[in-house]
């Protein structure tokens, strides 16, 4: 389902891989990339000059919130302790499939990332996190790691595992949380510093294209890194496009490409009613605004957010207001269920939007549901309630001229059609351990 | 060592005890109401809540002069450690040690108490459980060697203590059928947040009545890059 | 001279007893589902003492002071929530 279309000087973390169904193991990893040269262990100039490469590059976190890779490490490098490497492939955003691409496709190169920030930190251990049920890309990584063992590749001791397949299981301190022995829940965090901690120990959580991206920075330099992408958003990133275009899949592309020309790769027909962005926290662009460059800074000027690499495209005879409210319901079910207003809100927010989708609103149910989400937004332990708050604001904004129509004809004719969002079926029994 | 025999000294015993037990039994109902978040507009829940630690103040002075008195008077041989130690009175060794088995869980309570602001919610909250083991022994025990259980006025004292607090227990349960914990919580006037099932398509509805688990709306494609 | 102080609640921790808003209504009103909402200002000299008997009185401990320069909302860089 894959498709591999990047125009050639983007093809960096696709490098190798000529048909969806290739695996790079490592000989063929080291065919494409050369091997992996890790310094001895307390090489404090190598680490020095590793952090100024990856601080030079500008990458930016690939897991939706982007924060500066180098200054990440730096905090935990400041730490006494001897800190862990965590790989987060947990790739709980049901629209995006990047991290699952890279695991079954290119697991060395997320290994490699992770060895050279284990090496730099001196770590005392990595763990890569992938999601329960996720059994290829687990075995994969598993693979990968005996392979290096064999090969004697001296790194941190690797050891993948597998905490539960939930939304907000991935984020950073649910993870940890799991990681210690605990449930998959987010903590309260307010002015803690600004890591996680496993076992006492400073966490380092990284998203795996993160990483996958660190291995090709240690090898062919920041300056090569930055020699696509914009100024303030250099590099390339992977996408995974879906919705109405005839070929979705996974595209590497270079930051700042128009979402267009994104969608193009996957073989969009006609104009999209709008633009999923970001997943299911994220925001959606408006239909007449997919010249805008795939950015951080470009998209934010329309009101969107970059967050996790998701392009999803919605039909012309489609709903984004029906939408929403799917997505909606879905992200309440998937709340913690620890905070009052994310358990409460939530489910309120849904039931709102199923009314506005499906039902007959007026212009005062609106007033009503835009103070309920400044009500909820920011007021959970994690930022579950405020991504569903963004994308809901967002939806109101870009399907301005849908809500008109809701609001004085009720539901369109697209609120009945199929929805192109996948939600995966969740058991009953909801586990967090 | 303090002892003396006086009937002042049995009288205050039985008197304290009495007193006592409807203290206790205030501070268990006024615990309940707080887990029910009840108010009226003239008490509203902070009040509930001090007073239910302003009584429990008071019946621990009651229970303090309970077994002060009962120790001091040398009519009935019960000793110091008889209080804490169950069972070693000479003295209706049984029903004394019930007592003392109550104190023991009170004490515990109380140490928990004056030390909430320094210890874990969950050590708190853990500990305030034994008052629903202390009540009923201490119910169990003025009830068996409560001198004054041979007067009307005092059965039917007893009687109600008994039943306000199954009554208190029983509001609570009904009212809010699921275990309080922090999952959970009770929109202010008790109506559920929500309401309206979604019209038409195959969104759920949100059910409150319970802890609001939102069933999922299954269109699953399932994901076509998991295994 | 006094430091100024702000008002935080656990949400994890808040069990919507609602104690604090009817102690401290000029700074904590609750939402329609009886959490309560924060007005995360320096908390003026006169309502200190008030705010004080707030957090003692939580039956979850869920509120608590803390001091200017700290920040009152998830800083900034724990905001990196990487999935």
């Amino acid at each position: 389902m894959t498709t591999l279309e990047a125009s050639p000087v983007t093809i960096r973390l696709l490098s190798g891989i000529t048909d969806p169904a290739d695996r790079l193991d490592l000989n063929g990893h080291e065919a494409v990339h050369g091997s992996l040269r890790l310094p001895g262990r307390r090489d404090a100039g190598w680490s020095n000059r590793f952090i100024a490469a990856l601080d030079e590059s500008g990458l930016t976190g690939r897991g939706g919130a982007g924060f500066p890779t180098a200054q990440k490490l730096q905090t935990i490098r400041a730490q006494r302790r001897r800190p862990v490497v965590v790989v987060n492939a947990m790739e709980g955003e049901p629209a995006s499939g990047k991290d699952h691409f890279l695991a079954t496709r290119v697991p060395h190169l997320v290994l490699d990332g992770a060895a050279l920030m284990a090496r730099s930190l001196d770590a005392s251990a990595v763990q890569i996190c992938v999601a329960r049920g996720s059994r290829v890309a687990a075995r994969s990584f598993a693979a990968a790691v005996a392979e290096r063992a064999r090969a004697g590749m001296r790194e941190a001791p690797f050891e993948v595992v597998q905490p539960p397949a939930r939304y907000v299981a991935g984020e950073e301190s649910a993870l940890a949380n799991w990681l210690d022995g605990g449930e998959s829940l987010p903590l309260f965090r307010p002015d803690r510093p600004a890591f996680p901690r496993v076992s006492g120990r400073p966490a380092l959580v990284d998203n795996a294209e993160t990483l996958a991206q660190v291995a090709l920075i240690a090898r062919y330099g920041p300056e090569w890194f930055r020699g696509v992408g914009t100024q303030e958003a250099p590099g390339t990133t992977l996408v995974t496009v879906s919705g109405a275009v005839r070929a979705p899949g996974i595209v590497e592309v270079a930051l700042g490409t128009p979402v267009w020309s994104v969608l193009a790769m996957a073989g969009v027909v006609e104009r999209p009613a709008g633009v999923l962005l970001g997943g299911y926290g994220g925001t959606w662009l408006a239909g007449a605004d997919v010249a805008t460059p795939y950015d951080p800074a470009s998209l934010g000027a329309v009101g969107c957010t970059t967050g996790v690499g998701v392009m999803v495209a919605l039909p012309t005879d489609g709903c984004g207001l029906a939408e929403t409210a799917r997505i909606a319901r879905w992200m309440a079910g998937e709340s913690a269920g620890q905070c009052g207003p994310c358990v409460f809100g939530l489910p309120t927010v849904a039931d709102d939007l199923s009314l506005l989708a499906y039902g007959r609103t007026r212009r005062r149910d609106i007033d009503r549901l835009w103070a309920r989400l400044g009500t909820i937004d920011g007021r959970g332990a994690c930022r579950h309630p405020d991504g569903v708050v963004r994308l809901v604001k967002s939806a109101i904004s870009a399907f301005a001229a849908d809500l008109d129509h809701h609001l004085h004809h009720g539901p369109c004719r697209g609120a009945n059609q199929q929805s192109v969002l996948a939600f995966p079926p969740v058991g009953e029994v909801v586990e967090w351990r | 060592m303090l002892a003396s025999t006086s009937p002042v000294l049995w009288y205050a015993t039985r008197a304290t005890g009495t007193v006592a037990m409807v203290l206790l039994t205030a501070t268990v109902i006024l615990g309940i109401l707080t887990t029910t978040r009840a108010a009226t507009s003239a008490v509203p829940r902070f009040a509930i809540s001090d007073l239910h630690r302003r009584i429990a103040l008071l019946s621990v002075v009651f229970l303090g002069l309970h077994i002060l008195t009962a120790v001091i008077d040398t009519y009935v041989p019960i000793g110091w450690a008889a209080a804490v130690v169950p069972f070693t009175s000479t003295y209706r060794p049984f029903w004394i040690g019930l007592g003392a088995i109550a104190f023991d869980l009170l004490l515990a309570v109380i140490a928990t108490s004056l030390l909430r602001q320094r210890i874990s919610v969950r050590a708190f909250r853990g500990v305030h459980w034994l008052v629903y083991a202390s009540w009923p022994v201490a119910m169990i025990h003025g009830i068996g060697t409560g001198t004054d259980l041979r007067f009307g006025w005092m059965q039917i004292l007893v009687a109600a203590c008994i039943v306000s607090v199954l009554a208190a227990l029983a509001w609570r349960i009904r009212a809010h059928p699921y275990p309080g914990g922090h999952r959970t919580a009770v929109p202010p006037s008790g109506v559920p947040a929500t309401g309206h099932a979604a019209v038409g398509r195959p969104a759920t509805a949100t059910s409150v009545a319970a802890r609001p688990e939102v069933r999922r709306v299954s269109r699953a494609e399932p994901r076509e890059t998991r295994s | 001279m006094a430091i100024a102080r702000r008002l935080r609640v656990d949400p994890v921790a808040c069990d919507a007893f609602g104690h604090c808003a009817e102690l401290l209504p000029e700074l904590i009103r609750l939402d329609e589902w009886g959490y309560p909402v924060i007005d995360d200002t320096p908390i003026p000299p006169r309502l200190v003492e008030l705010a004080e008997t707030a957090v003692r009185a939580c039956p979850r401990k869920a509120l608590s002071l803390h001091r200017v320069g700290q920040s009152s909302s998830r800083n900034l860089v724990a905001r990196a929530t990487d999935r």
